[in-house]
């Protein structure tokens, strides 16, 4: 028997649209929504594909075809069918089938004959997204520059919605950038990470899509700064552009900006501009959203790119980078450190940059396990421990030198 | 650092900033385009090995602007040893042409199987919202010739000097080129096809064949779109076979025609056979020694990503 779809229906309001999933299997079903609440009024554009392209890999997770209640294009569908049909050649284990989605009806999408083709960016108030702000807001790269007529800060992605009363103190943060950028801050928020964030970080271009299809009535794009650099190594394992691009569609097209430059490359690029790197806001880990901890994985990877340009002591962190936030982090095996190889150590070794706390990161990245005697060591502790008693176990532990041992 | 582009009708003058000088050359029985994207895409690569600004003495689409642009800085991010980054001046930056969304096509055909894979498959509709094929064009010039089958639709010869002109990239390929004589033909379109030369399981092999990057050899008026890339050849050709005359015309691929291994090797042994193809025994011996061939060859590109590229990746 084959598996039932998913009925897509599309309900537009004026200051939120949903859209409803009727009949998904597991624990997502059989019936739930996505929603978007958006600043102002704004029309919603003419065909679905935008909205609809941020949930087609969860869908084919779970293996099920879509039916769309509403009118699609006949190039979003041609992306969409691309998406999917590479996806899972990339990953059949994750995405079990290529799908079909299946609109009740197809309509021409052409954009307006007087459509001055603006551009909306997605910003987050991290390097990647001040990057392809300044960029192209301010004519960076000359005749190839988007005019940019807009920001938009989004809740419910990497701030989660359940930390409202903290995307205040990001906004507040981010707003010194749009002023000095003569950009409108646009805030929206998303719960579409509850289904189409299943399939997070592949989904998170076509989700950014969906939040910034919002405005495409009147921006022909939107531009969302790329993942990985073209020239990383591997493929596929998260969002490259070259699928991001797939969640375009004759109406609006999604442009990832970026994908040629390493963050050391931005930071380069916005040194002459202290009103971008000033307010950077990198940190996932930190208690407070707002700010930067410092101390997590990605702050210290921003300070070595930082110093790997030149700048020490960037105003972004409260202070610099000392050997013992680099001693702090984990590093238990090659498969854990491959962004630090790729986002630092690489760009440090390019430009030469020497000093104590790349002496030390040089050190333990020298010593970090092979992925392979990790496994063998956890595979060898696990018989162990299936073997051997847990009255023993303990004994050896309590024996062992450092052992804390329970208050009597 | 500055090269100069002269467009004449179908005819395009580089004078690079090292002082050489290249013309491109694609005849065809149409008119010429009245934006010149697609003769910088052709000359893009020549461009990019020099690095500087490039002064276009025509005009261009905006789209074309930013997306070749953006073309040069992927290249040189894959490979900085080779390639550089460019700036694009145009002497006019046309705003405001959105390719219309009629959705019909020209397929570029190479005489191989990817590309008569991706002919078919539009025409059959085996993909969600297949292109309607108006056209089908192909590029003489490339080694080797091939006799064209009567088609369906009509098709279109562009005869290119790029090869003879040194114009053909060793990295890059034809792409280019053959972007070009998409753009300059048209045929009324506003989508250009032609088919991607690796499958997408080969990016998960390193070293990679090339890097991965969205269709950016497009202007705003007219797109150059990459097809395919999920298809494993046996699955290519039983699709090809519907169209007899079509199949019979397909020269037999060589390594070279899959930039992944086991695709060519699954290419070759589906098309052993095949009128023109190499035969089972003179394949095995030949598949022997491309398997060295290829093995030393991506050994010695591991090096040199390695100590060129400064990537001392862990896997």
């Amino acid at each position: 028997m084959s598996t039932p779809p998913i009925h897509v229906w599309f309900d537009d309001g004026p200051t939120e649209r949903r859209l409803v999933f009727e009949g998904a299997l597991g624990p997502d079903g059989p019936r739930a929504e996505t929603w978007w609440r958006l600043p102002e009024a704004l029309p919603a554009p003419p065909v679905l594909d935008s909205f609809v392209c941020g949930h087609v890999q969860w869908a084919a997770m779970l293996g099920q075809d879509l039916v769309v209640h509403g009118p699609m294009s006949r190039g979003g569908l041609q992306n969409i069918g691309q998406l999917i049909a590479i996806r899972h050649a990339l990953s059949p284990e994750r995405y079990r089938r290529v799908i079909d989605v299946v609109p009740d009806r197809i309509v021409p999408a052409p954009r307006p004959a007087d459509d001055p083709g603006v551009a909306i960016a997605a910003f987050s108030g991290g390097l990647d997204s001040t990057f392809t702000a300044v960029r192209h807001a301010r004519r960076l790269i000359g005749d190839a520059a988007y005019r940019v007529v807009g920001l938009v800060i989004v809740l419910g992605f990497d701030i989660p919605l359940t930390r409202a009363d903290r995307f205040d103190d990001v906004r507040r943060r981010a707003e010194p950038l749009a002023r000095w950028l003569d950009l409108p801050l646009y805030p929206v928020s998303t719960n579409a990470m509850h289904l189409g964030g299943r399939a997070w970080p592949q989904s998170a271009l076509p989700l950014f899509g969906s939040v910034l299809a919002n405005f495409s009535q009147q921006c022909a794009v939107g531009l969302a700064s790329a993942a990985a650099p073209y020239g990383t190594p591997r493929f596929g394992i998260s969002h490259p552009t070259m699928l991001d691009a797939l969640a375009s569609n004759e109406f609006f097209t999604l442009v990832s900006d970026g994908g040629a430059f390493g963050r050391t490359d931005k930071i380069e690029a916005l040194a002459a501009f202290p009103e971008a790197l000033d307010g950077l806001r990198v940190c996932w880990q930190g208690s407070d959203p707002a700010s930067n901890c410092g101390r997590c994985e990605k702050c210290v990877m921003t300070r070595f790119n930082f110093l790997a340009a030149g700048m020490a002591d960037p105003r972004c962190f409260d202070g610099p980078l000392e050997p013992s936030h680099v001693a702090a982090l984990s590093m238990p095996s090659l498969e854990r450190v491959r962004d630090l190889f790729r986002t630092c150590w690489n760009e440090l070794e390019a430009r030469g940059t020497s000093g104590p706390a790349v002496e030390l990161l040089r050190r333990r990245l020298a010593r970090v396990p092979p992925d392979r005697l990790l496994a063998h060591l956890r595979r060898v502790g696990g018989v162990a421990r299936r073997l051997v008693p847990a009255r023993v176990r303990h004994a050896i532990h309590h024996r062992l030198p450092g052992t804390l041992r329970p208050e009597a | 650092m500055t090269s100069v582009l002269t467009v004449h009708g179908s005819r395009s003058v580089l004078e690079r900033a090292d002082g050489r000088v290249s013309t491109l050359e694609l005849e065809h029985d149409g008119d010429a385009p009245d934006v010149v994207d697609g003769m910088v895409a052709g000359m893009l690569p020549a461009v990019m090995r020099v690095g500087g600004t490039l002064q276009v003495r025509g005009a261009m689409t905006r789209g074309a602007v930013r997306n070749l642009t953006e073309y040069a800085e992927a290249w040189a991010s894959w490979d900085p040893d080779r390639f550089h980054r460019i700036r694009i001046e145009a002497a006019t930056v046309v705003d405001g042409r959105r390719a219309a969304s009629d959705h019909t096509a020209i397929v570029a055909w190479s005489g191989g199987l990817r590309s008569a894979h991706t002919l078919v498959r539009h025409l059959d509709g085996l993909v969600p919202a297949p292109f309607t094929v108006r056209a089908v064009l192909h590029v003489a010039g490339f080694a080797p010739d091939v006799t064209l089958p009567a088609f369906d639709v009509p098709s279109i010869v562009v005869r290119t000097n790029a090869v003879a002109a040194g114009l053909v990239d060793p990295e890059i390929g034809v792409l280019p080129i053959v972007a070009a004589a998409l753009h300059a033909v048209g045929a009324g379109c506003t989508v250009g096809l032609h088919a991607r030369r690796w499958l997408f399981t080969a990016q998960q092999r390193y070293p990679r064949p090339e890097p991965v990057l969205p269709d950016l050899l497009c202007g705003d008026g007219f797109v150059v779109r990459a097809d395919g890339g999920t298809t494993s050849p046996p699955r290519m050709l039983a699709d090809v076979r519907r169209h007899p005359a079509l199949a019979a015309a397909i020269v037999a691929p060589t390594r070279g025609a899959f930039r992944d291994p086991i695709a060519a090797a699954d290419a070759e042994a589906t098309l052993a056979d095949w009128p023109g193809g190499p035969g089972r025994r003179r394949l095995s011996t030949r598949v022997a020694l491309d398997r060295a061939v290829t093995d030393a060859r991506d050994t010695l590109r591991w090096l040199g990503s390695a100590t060129h590229l400064r990537r001392p990746w862990p896997r």
